[in-house]
Formats: C-alpha cells, structure tokens, sequence
C-alpha cells in the first residue's frame, strides 16, 4: 500500500481508504461473533408481580406470531433477525468480491442497498430503549434490558460500520485486474 | 479552514509530489475489534450461563397456577428459579421443569422439599394470601442432605414445620387417623408442642402413619417409653371400670390432636433419635392396656353365663391386674356335657413380680403349681351398673382337686362357680327354681277342700243359730234360765252387801229374822 501526505497540511493521502478490506472483514466478523449471543440470550426482562420472564428476540418474534400479530412479528423478524443476517452476508459477499471482482455493477448495488439498510436494524434496540424507560412501575412491573440488547446493539453498529469502512471501488480495481485475464 | 494569507493556494503542478512512502502491508490493528468483540461476546454469554443454575423437575398432582415462563420458585422469599416449562407426563402427572439460579444449586439436595404456595385454609390457619395477587409460586425448603438431586416429587401440602427448624422429627403408626390432620397440635399438659405434619395411609398393613414434629424446647420429654394418644373428640368408654368421659382441648376437638405421658419418675434421661417410630394409641385408656412381653394363654371353662365379659376385660389376682380376656365365643364340644362356654385369657407372668425363676416355662409351671394349691378362675362382675365382667382368680379353699390339663391345643385353667352378684343371682334362681318344684297345685286343692270343710261347719252354725228364735222351747227354757239366775244374783248381791256390813250376819242371820243371842258383849 501506498502512504502519501499532503505537503501542505502532511494530511495522509490514500488512493484507496486504507486498509479498508481489512477493516470491512474484521468488522463483519466482529458483528458476526456478536450475533449468537445477540440471538442466544434475552433482550427484555420483565419483571412483574405475577413474575420475572425473559425474552429473546426469536421468542419475541414466536410469541407475536402466536398471538396473531403476524405484521409485528414480520417487520420484528426482519428487523431483527433478518437483516443482520442479510447484512452480514451481504458484506461478506462484498468482500470476496473486491477480492475476486466479479460482477461490479451488481456488488456496487448491493453496497449501497446495505449501507442504506443497516440503519433500520436498530428498531429493536430503540424498543428495548424506550420500554426500558418508560416502564418502571417498580414492583408492579419494570423492564430491564438483556444481556442481548447490547450484543445487538453492537451487531448493528459493527455492520453500519464495516459498510462504511468498505470502499467499493476495490470491486472495479479487482474487475479491472480480473478483467485482463478474462 | 482559514486560509494563510501569506501563502497562496498552490498549482496542482506547482505542488511539490506528495513523498510517497511505502510501508509494510501488516496487520491492521482494526483486528482488534473482532477480538473484543468476541470477548465481549464470550464475557456476555459466561455472565448469562453462569447465573443461570441447574435445570430440575418436579412432578406435581396438578399445575394448578403454574405458568411456564412465570412463576417463580422461591426460598424464603428470595427468589432462586424460574419455571421452564410444564408438561403432562404419560402418567397424567405434571412434569415442571424449573430453571434454577446458580446460587441455588446448594440447596437442591435429596430431601429438599418443593410445593406449590396457593391460598389455602387448613388446620394450621389461612396461608398464602400474598399468592392472590402474585400468582402461586413454588416454595423450596432446602434440605439437610449431602447428596444433590435434579428430580423432585412436588409436595401437594406444603409440610407444616421447614426443615431446618431445631426439634425431633417422630413418626407415630395408628389404627385408626381418628381425626388427626396434618397441622393437627401435639399438646402436652396443655401446652402445644409439636404439630403433625404429614398422614398417609400405610396399604400394607391398613395402618395411618404420621410424621409429627416436636418442638426443640420440648424434645427431651419424650422418652423411648413414651406413649402417645390420640386426643380428637370425645372419648366416652362404659367397661368394667365404671363410665369415663374423655375430652381433649375445644381446638383439639375440632382440629384432632395428640398428647402422650409424662416420663415416669426415676426414668433414665434417654433421648430418642430422630424418625423413631411411636405407636399412637386411639385413647389414654388404650395406653394403659397390657403390652404382653410373653404371654401365657389359658382356656378357661364357665358353665355360667359370660354376658358382660367383653374381649380385654382385665383378669385380676385379688384385685390385681394380671392379665386380659382375649375373647369368649362358644364351641360346640360333643364331650362336653355341660356346654361349657370357653373364655381364653392371657397372663403377664411379667406382672407377678419376683418369681422364683422366670421364663416362659418357669411361669407355667408357677401357675400349674398354685392351680394344685386351689387357685380357680372365677367370673365376677366388675361394674353392676354396667354388668361388665372380669376374671378373678383367686385360691379357693373348698375347691375340688384339679390341675391344670391341655386340651385340643389349649391348656384349660380350673375355673369356680362365682362368687358376687352372679352367685346371689346363682342362689336366687335356685331358689325360684325349688319354688318352682313345690307341689303348688296340690297345695291349693287342699286349701280348697279345707275351705269346704270350713263353709260347711259355717253352715252348721248357723243352722244351730236359727235355732235360737223367740218361740223355740230353748229360746224360753233359756230365758227362764236367765230370769232364775238374774234373781240369784240379786239375792247374791244382797248377800254380799248384808256381809259387807254385818259380817256375823252369817253366822247370826239377818237382823230381824233370827234375834241374836243374848247377853254376850252388849
């Protein structure tokens, strides 16, 4: 890699961002160690007079749809559980490309779609957020979050980041690498 | 930025060429991130797991206000558990799987006792209001043994006394549950002392048995010779001993209760282990009967009547309680003439204290022995209000002859007609018997015939009488008769008075009739 800087201001000047690749990988896998516990342990704690119960987000999800409130559960689900997962793929997949460059009009969609998307992830934490505040009755009823909250959390914003940190020019570089060959 | 007025924006061709600079492709420390973030992730996951205890079940008769997912399990209100999940089993018995906290693990022992806390009125008063609006939740008494455990069987009453409580837990075995409740008291002198915990029915052997509890404070007044009874309702008993009416407290009326004896006096200071296992007796009375080491059983033979001499009525030496009648009941013996009616009895030799040797056939001999001597079994009533009977055995000094002799694999004790209220009755039944035997018809025809004799001397009498009538020749003879000696009289009278004044006149005669002789005393 080359470093450059800026005579005037020694700025860093880079062609490329730096280790961008590096950084998309480390961040995604990041993201992805961060998911299981996300999934694994309750997001809510409710805590009641009749009783503390503990959900996860899956359950969450299956009790919505067991009640019925098919649209809650669906935007929940691919809020949720959905589009991390989606994302998580999504930027992998972006990754072998700039390696490998195949398909550079379809990878440069497909960023710009995750990078818009990665932000809507974030419904459950907010949930659990405004629930969390407003909820405090004491010993009536009170919600506090999970151990999960903050692995998803964290799993939202290491995808938001890694799209970020992803330069997809790298796509049309290995293209144009790969190109020749062809 | 604000731009330096002393310099101006550079050419891009005037710029001097940015120094390039190659560096080493390394590792880029962003790796860091997916390190911590795995961490962090392992760190979260540890937290949650390791809070979280061992997995246990519990199977219950019903789920009755278990909820999956909700109710809690508690031990002395602090919370150790969840309920995971409540499923039927294939024998119709609830299976609740609770998730338990990692600091309850302690307390999941083999003896650890889990039941459901439900609003309940029982003998011990109202409990688990606080569930009306919490819900139910298990309670977890945690045990006292070493070795963990992961399966529970669910109590469906909770126990009266937790576990943990100082004291002496006792099991007493009844005939009869006689109205005793789990929370039932257990008094002692009137003072509440234990509870009875826990009733269940012993199928084997048709017995109740109780798991009781007796407080620490009081443990030491129960001795391994202790004997307990049941002290529920009213006790009413009409036997030889008379009429006696037995009531325990109005609680243990209405709740069933226990008591039991004092130590007797002198008794050793012995303690009794935890669990011993007491036979509860249905009344004080019951206590005070005949626990027969060895006993010896005897045969004994009454031509009399043995109504009133019911089964454990006492046997008595002069007034000693010897032993107890096991039962009468007729057997027809064709050798027996006389239809005796056989009465079995059982003797303590235990109670004839300082035999010259004892043992089971040293005491047989004992009595063999003084049955040479006159010694005879005798029906005596114990109570005459009641009737009830008792054996009396006693020496009799006009006694036959007799032994002791075995017969059809019973020995047969001598026995003596009765003395008592049964001999009076004896005696007077005899008597009625002769009364009964006396000529009575003939007698009576006699008197008949003595009374027709009677009537006709009667009948002569008057005859004779009739014959008395003013006309009749006797009627006048006798009434001239009359006439004649009135006038004697009259003439006797005057006689008599003549000689009260003149007693010479006798000799002189009446003055004037025959003149006195002259010239003597003038």
């Amino acid at each position: 890699m080359e470093l450059e800087h800026c005579p005037r201001c020694h700025a860093r000047l880079h062609l490329r961002n730096p280790a961008s690749l590096q950084r998309t990988i480390a961040l995604t896998f990041a993201s992805l160690l961060l998911y299981f516990p996300a999934n694994l342990l309750p997001i809510l704690k409710v805590e009641s007079i009749t009783g503390a119960q503990a959900n996860t987000i899956v359950g969450g999800v299956i009790q919505f749809w067991q009640t019925g409130d098919y649209p809650v559960a669906i935007i929940i689900f691919s809020a949720s559980v959905m589009i991390p997962v989606l994302k998580i793929l999504a930027l992998s997949w972006l990754c072998y490309a700039a390696k490998v460059g195949h398909h550079p009009h379809g990878m440069t969609r497909l960023y710009r779609v995750t990078e818009l998307v990665g932000r809507w992830s974030m419904v459950d934490v907010f949930v659990v957020a405004i629930l969390v505040a407003v909820v405090q009755l004491g010993s009536v009823i009170s919600i506090h979050p999970g151990p999960a909250a903050v692995s998803f959390a964290s799993v939202v914003i290491l995808t938001m980041l890694a799209a970020i940190s992803f330069d997809p020019r790298l796509i049309w570089d290995a293209a144009g690498e790969a190109e020749p060959n062809e | 930025m604000t731009p330096d007025p002393s310099s101006r924006p550079v050419a891009a061709s005037d710029a001097p060429r940015p120094t390039v600079r190659k560096k080493k492709t390394g590792f880029s420390a962003v790796w860091i991130i997916p390190v911590v973030a795995a961490l962090f992730g392992l760190w979260l996951t540890w937290k949650y797991y390791s809070a979280r205890g061992p997995e246990v079940t519990v199977r219950f008769e019903t789920a009755e206000g278990i909820v999956a997912g909700k109710t809690p399990v508690l031990c002395r209100s602090v919370n150790i558990g969840t309920v995971d999940k409540v499923t039927l089993t294939d024998r119709l018995k609830v299976m609740v799987t609770m998730q338990m906290t990692s600091e309850a693990e302690d307390l999941l022992k083999q003896d650890t006792q889990i039941w459901v806390v439900r609003p309940r009125y029982g003998a011990s008063g109202i409990s688990g209001l606080s569930t009306i609006v919490s819900g139910n939740y298990l309670e977890l008494e945690p045990g006292l043994s070493k070795d963990p455990r992961d399966h529970f069987i669910g109590l469906e009453q909770p126990p009266v006394t937790p576990k943990g409580v100082p004291g002496l837990h006792l099991k007493f075995i009844a005939d009869d549950a006689g109205g005793v409740d789990p929370g039932s008291p257990i008094t002692y002198k009137g003072l509440s002392v234990g509870k009875i915990e826990k009733r269940t029915f012993l199928g084997k052997t048709g017995q109740v048995e109780f798991d009781a509890f007796i407080d620490v404070l009081y443990a030491g007044l129960v001795h391994p010779d202790t004997k307990f009874w049941n002290i529920s309702g009213i006790d009413l008993e009409v036997g030889a001993n008379g009429i006696k009416l037995r009531t325990g407290t109005i609680g243990a009326l209405l709740l069933g209760g226990i008591t039991f004896s004092e130590p007797k006096p002198g008794a050793p200071e012995s303690s009794v282990a935890d669990g011993t296992a007491f036979k509860l007796y249905d009344s004080f009375e019951d206590t005070t009967k005949f626990v027969m080491q060895n006993p010896l059983s005897y045969l004994l033979l009454f031509t009399e009547s043995v109504r009133g001499l019911n089964p454990d009525a006492p046997v008595e030496f002069r007034g000693i309680r010897i032993g107890t009648v096991e039962g009468a009941s007729f057997r027809y013996l064709p050798d027996d003439i006389d239809r005796r009616v056989p009465v079995m009895i059982k003797l303590d030799p235990d109670l004839i204290t300082e035999l010259p040797s004892t043992g089971y056939d040293a005491s047989r001999d004992f009595i063999a022995e003084n049955v040479a001597k006159g010694l005879r079994a005798s029906l005596k009533s114990g109570n005459l209000l009641t009737g009830q009977m008792f054996i009396d055995l006693d020496f009799q000094k006009d006694a036959k002859p007799d032994e002791v002799r075995p017969f059809g694999g019973y020995v047969i004790l001598p026995t003596a007609p009765s003395g008592g209220l049964a001999q009076i009755q004896e005696q007077a039944s005899a008597l009625l018997a002769k009364l009964q035997a006396l000529p009575l018809e003939k007698t009576i025809n006699n008197a008949s015939d003595a009374l027709a004799s009677i009537k006709g001397a009667a009948d002569d009498l008057k005859k004779t009488a009739s014959g008395f009538n003013d006309h009749s020749p006797l009627y006048h003879d006798l009434s001239e008769t009359l006439r004649q000696l009135d006038e004697t009289l009259r003439s006797l009278r005057s006689l008599t008075s003549t000689l009260d004044r003149k007693p010479n006149s006798i000799i002189f005669g009446k003055p004037g009739s025959v003149p006195p002789p002259k010239g003597s005393n003038h």
